[in-house]
Formats: C-alpha cells, structure tokens, sequence
C-alpha cells in the first residue's frame, strides 16, 4: 500500500484539507446555468471558507483577467461555451490553491481565450505553484510544462522534461516525439 | 457552511420563476380552482336536483291518492300522471330517462285498506326508478318518504276512524336541539375526511417536484461532482440539501394548504357534511397548531429523507423518478386509506410511518388526537428520518454513488 500527499497532506486521512489545496477543473466541470458568475464564485468561495471580502477581490481579479466582468450579472445559461469555460477555471481557482490540476483546460476555447487562459497558467507556473494539465494539445504541454508523461492507452510510456523525451525518441519537438512513442507501442495501428 | 448550502438549495428554487410557478403558483391555483369549481357545481347539483320536478306516472292509482295529492301537490315539485295505458313504455322511459318515477297501486287498494285483517293481506305500492339517472332516486325517495308517508297515515287514520290513532309516538316533534353537537367539532369531522389526506399528499408532491432534481439532477448535470470538489464535509453536503428541500416541500405545502383553506367557503356543505356550519366556527388551540405544525415538519422530513435517498441511489432525474413511484403509491394508499376508517384507530396503528402520520392529523382535526399517539407518530417519524439521512450521508461519502461511477 502506498501513500499520497498533498502540500504535506494525506489524502485518505486529511482529505478535506487536500481538496482545500487543490483547483480542480475538468471536462465535468458543470455550474448551475441558472445562477450568475458572481453567486458561483461567491458560493464557492465561502465553500472553501473565504471571507466576503476576500471572495470580492479574487472574484475581481480573476473576472477582469478572464474578461468575464461584463457578464458577472448573466445567467450562466445564457454564457457562450468559452465564457462558461472561463467561468469554470476562475471558479476552480477562488480559493487561490497551491495545487492546480486542469483537464483539457483549453479544449473548446476559441484561440484568443485558449491563449489567455494558457498565460494565465504560465503565470501561476511563475508564481511557484504546482500545475499538473493533462492535455492532447503538445504545443500548449512543451509551452507550460517542465515536465511531461505520456500516456498512451493508459500507461505511462515516458516520463521527463521535454528535451529528454525528444532526444530519446530521436525527433524536434512533442508531437513528433508522441507519435515515435505511439508507434511504438501501438504497432498494429499506425 | 450548512447555511450556505441551504440557501444555495433555496436560491436554485426561488431565483427560477418557470420552478416557482410550477412547484408552488401553479398547484396552488390549480386546487383552489379545482375545489371551488367543485363546491359550486355540486352545490349547483344540489340545487337543481331540489328544483327539478319530478315526473312520475302514476297506475291503479286509488281515488284517496288522488285526493291526498291534490291536497299537498303544491310544495311537493311532483309532476304526476294518473291512468297512463303503456307501462311496458312507461319502464323504458325510465330507462331513457325521459320519466323519474312509474308508481304501480294494487287493484282495490282503498278497499283492501279497510279490510285488511293480517301483514299478508296490506296492499303494495310498486316504484319503478333508474338508479343510474340523476333525478329518478332523488323522485322516488321524495315520493316515499314525503308523500306515502303522510298518505299512509292519512289511511290509517281513515281504517281507525281518527288519523290520531295512527301515531303511538311522534319523533322530536317540540325538541328544536336533537342535534347535540359542538359546531368545532362537526367542522372539524368534515375537514378529517378529506385534509389529511391532501395534506399527506401535498407535501409528498411539493417535495417530489424538486427534491429529484436536487441530487439526481446535480448528478446528472455534473454539477455535483464540483461541489463535491470542495473541502466542505459531505455530511455537511447532504444536510443542507436535505434541510433546503424540506423548506422549499414545506413552503410548496403551505402554498396549498392556503389554497384549500381559501377555497372553502366555496365548497361550502360539503365538508360540514351539507350542515350549515361556518368554517369559522373551526376553533383550535394554540397546542393543537403547534401539534399540527410538529405532525407536518416531521412528515415532511420522513418525505425528504425518502426522496433524497431514491434521488442519491440513482444516476439520472429519470431513474429517480421510477424509485420514488412506488413510494409515492404507498403514500396515496395511506392517505386515501384514513379516508374510510371510523372509530378510534390503535395506538399501534400511529406507529405505522406515514399512515400513523395522516391518522394524527386526521385526529387531530376531530379533537380526540391523544398525546401518547402523537408522541409516538413523531418518535416513530423521527427516528426513520434520522435512520434516512444516515443512509444518504453514507452514500454521499461513496465515490461509486456520488460520481456515477
């Protein structure tokens, strides 16, 4: 039997104080179309017990970074695709967490949001904080990420920083590397 | 933090005008409409059956019959034929509908009066009449009861020589008071037959609506899963949706209860049992409400626990619906059932969830609740609710369950 932490926190024994270190964003990731950006975000954060006030600034910042200011009062039913998505990484990170694991966090984005929402990340990379993405993008992986796993049909087939996985299948950059490590292990296919 | 989960649950509700006017408008609209159309037509009913006047053919008709009729016809709202030929198209027309009544004297019937010797020998009135029309029991009742009845007398008194000695008793003739009733109590009596029953079923409903939608459709939306995400107990989770959705089954109730208590001076005698009895002579104690109040809390939260616990089990609103069908059957069998108990029901009966729940509210609108059945209804409630929300706190805490794994 193994054991996992979080920030020093296990996660079976302190799971509430994992979860409270952790943004979690997934393709799930569903909101009540009937409430407005703010209450969310309000909600939210008072979940992960912020203050009111608190809650107002984070909400500020990220509701001005993600452009989503102009629509706080709109029913989230009533939000494009991209602006929901937005919605969801903010709410994911009211609570400011040290821990932040996105799935697909661009996926559906047009490309001026993919972009921001990509900058964002790169930013909180820069700040110190522990970002783990699970992407099918490699462009967006060999731009934020240190380092990399590569799963393919659900195991790991390489593990390290960028420059390491290309020099060990021999190609320029992750795609192409991906695709050396596919046809590796999925012969019968390619 | 239960706080902020609970007004979230209420804001849900009470922020969607479309949920608002479905789960409390439109119900209670709908029963005040329901009720008040149903008192005024069967008051209308009532009405034209009082008005409408009977048409009855008359054969063998004996010439003091005749007599007694033309004395009394004026208040009685009979149209009567006398010698009619076809009888055999008299009983069709019966049938049809077309007439109320067909009377059928024996052959030599005032003389068979006077020489009458044994029981054997008492000649015999026939009616004919259709059950199945509106007028025809209604017109042979009146003709029984109002016109033979004095006619009966009128001949005895005839075979006696004085009509007095025809009567060995009247019956409260002089007692203007026979009906020694508290007027509470009657009213009371009317509403048990039919308010616990609706009110058993009305919280049922109002909790049904909404409380499906409250886990099952987070579940199926995925919105569950991101509030699962954050560091808030799922006990605290499960408490604030259990205790949201009792507020909004309790407010959906209220709702109805203040349509039915509004549509009843339009019901009017209907639930007086057709006594003339205000329902403002309906007077409870301060305890009784508070008993009342104790009685629907209780039932609701065995409700919600019901609810939530079909709702968290199953993966989409559509499969929670199928789980909680049979639960809501048990809950109309139960309520309807106290519909047609007399008597005092056992104690053990109170201990029978939901069922010992509309027996104490049916009790309680009649007076003769006792505290030991009330105690024991709100323990037995209780302590299922509490059994209930363990079961779903459990399941809140199981991933499988939780994410529809």
């Amino acid at each position: 039997m193994g054991q996992i932490s979080v920030e020093g926190y296990d996660v079976v024994k302190d799971a509430k104080a994992v979860r409270s270190s952790i943004g979690f964003l997934t393709n799930e990731l569903k909101m009540e179309t009937h409430f407005t950006p703010d209450y969310t975000m309000k909600f939210f954060g008072q979940l992960h017990g912020l203050d009111l006030e608190s809650i107002k600034s984070r909400t500020t910042e990220l509701f001005d970074y993600f452009g989503i200011t102009e629509f706080r009062n709109k029913k989230i039913g009533e939000l494009s695709t991209g602006m929901t998505q937005k919605l969801a990484i903010a709410v994911s990170l009211v609570h400011n967490p040290e821990v932040i694991i996105f799935d697909e966090p661009i996926n559906g984005l047009d490309i001026i949001t993919a972009k921001a929402v990509t900058e964002y990340l790169q930013g909180l990379k820069e700040k110190g904080k522990l970002i783990i993405i699970s992407t099918h993008i490699m462009t967006v992986a060999e731009k934020l990420c240190d380092r990399v796993a590569v799963i393919i049909n659900g195991k790991k087939v390489a593990d390290g920083d960028i420059a390491s996985i290309t020099s060990m299948t021999g190609t320029t950059n992750l795609e192409d590397a991906f695709f050396a490590l596919y046809k590796d292990n999925v012969k019968e296919v390619l | 933090m239960l706080w902020v989960i609970v007004k979230k649950e209420l804001k849900r509700v009470f922020s969607d005008r479309r949920l608002v006017f479905s789960a409390f408008i439109l119900p209670a609209v709908g029963i005040y409409i329901l009720y008040s159309l149903m008192g005024t037509m069967m008051g209308e009913m009532f009405e034209d059956r009082d008005q409408h006047q009977s048409i009855i053919h008359v054969y063998e008709a004996p010439a003091s019959f005749i007599e007694y009729y033309d004395n009394h016809k004026d208040n009685l709202g009979m149209k009567m034929t006398f010698n009619q030929e076809d009888f055999e198209a008299d009983l069709i027309g019966v049938k049809d509908g077309d007439i109320d009544l067909v009377v059928m004297f024996e052959e030599g019937f005032d003389q068979k009066i006077m020489d009458y010797q044994s029981l054997e020998q008492v000649p015999e009135v026939k009616t004919y009449y259709n059950p199945s029309e509106d007028y025809s029991y209604p017109a042979r009742n009146k003709f029984v009861m109002q016109l033979l009845e004095g006619y009966e007398l009128a001949m005895l008194g005839e075979r006696f020589g004085n009509e007095n000695y025809a009567k060995a008793f009247v019956v409260d003739a002089t007692n203007d008071e026979s009906e020694v009733m508290d007027e509470s109590k009657a009213m009371g009596i009317g509403l048990s037959m039919i308010l616990p029953m609706l009110i058993a079923i009305l919280l049922f409903a109002g909790a049904m609506g909404i409380g499906l939608d409250t886990i099952a459709g987070e579940k199926e939306r995925g919105t569950m899963a991101t509030l699962l995400m954050t560091p808030v107990n799922r006990e605290t989770i499960a408490m604030g949706k259990l205790i949201g959705l009792a507020i909004v089954a309790f407010v959906s109730a209220a709702c109805s209860f203040i349509a039915i208590m509004a549509s009843l001076p339009n019901v009017g005698g209907m639930l007086s049992g057709g006594r003339d009895i205000s329902i403002t002579s309906l007077s409870f104690t301060v305890f009784q409400y508070i008993q009342l109040l104790i009685i629907m809390l209780v039932l609701v939260g065995m409700y919600v626990g019901l609810i939530c616990i079909t709702s968290v089990r199953a993966k989409s609103i559509k499969e929670a619906g199928t789980y909680v069908s049979p639960i809501y059957m048990i809950v109309m069998f139960a309520s309807f059932s106290t519909m047609f108990t007399t008597g005092e029901p056992a104690l053990i009966q109170f201990a029978i969830p939901i069922l010992g729940n509309v027996l104490a509210i049916k009790q309680l609108f009649m007076f003769q609740l006792g505290m030991d059945a009330f105690l024991l209804s709100t323990i037995v409630s209780i302590v299922i609710t509490g059994i209930l929300i363990l079961m779903i706190t459990r399941s809140f805490n199981n991933e499988k369950v939780m994410l529809n794994a």
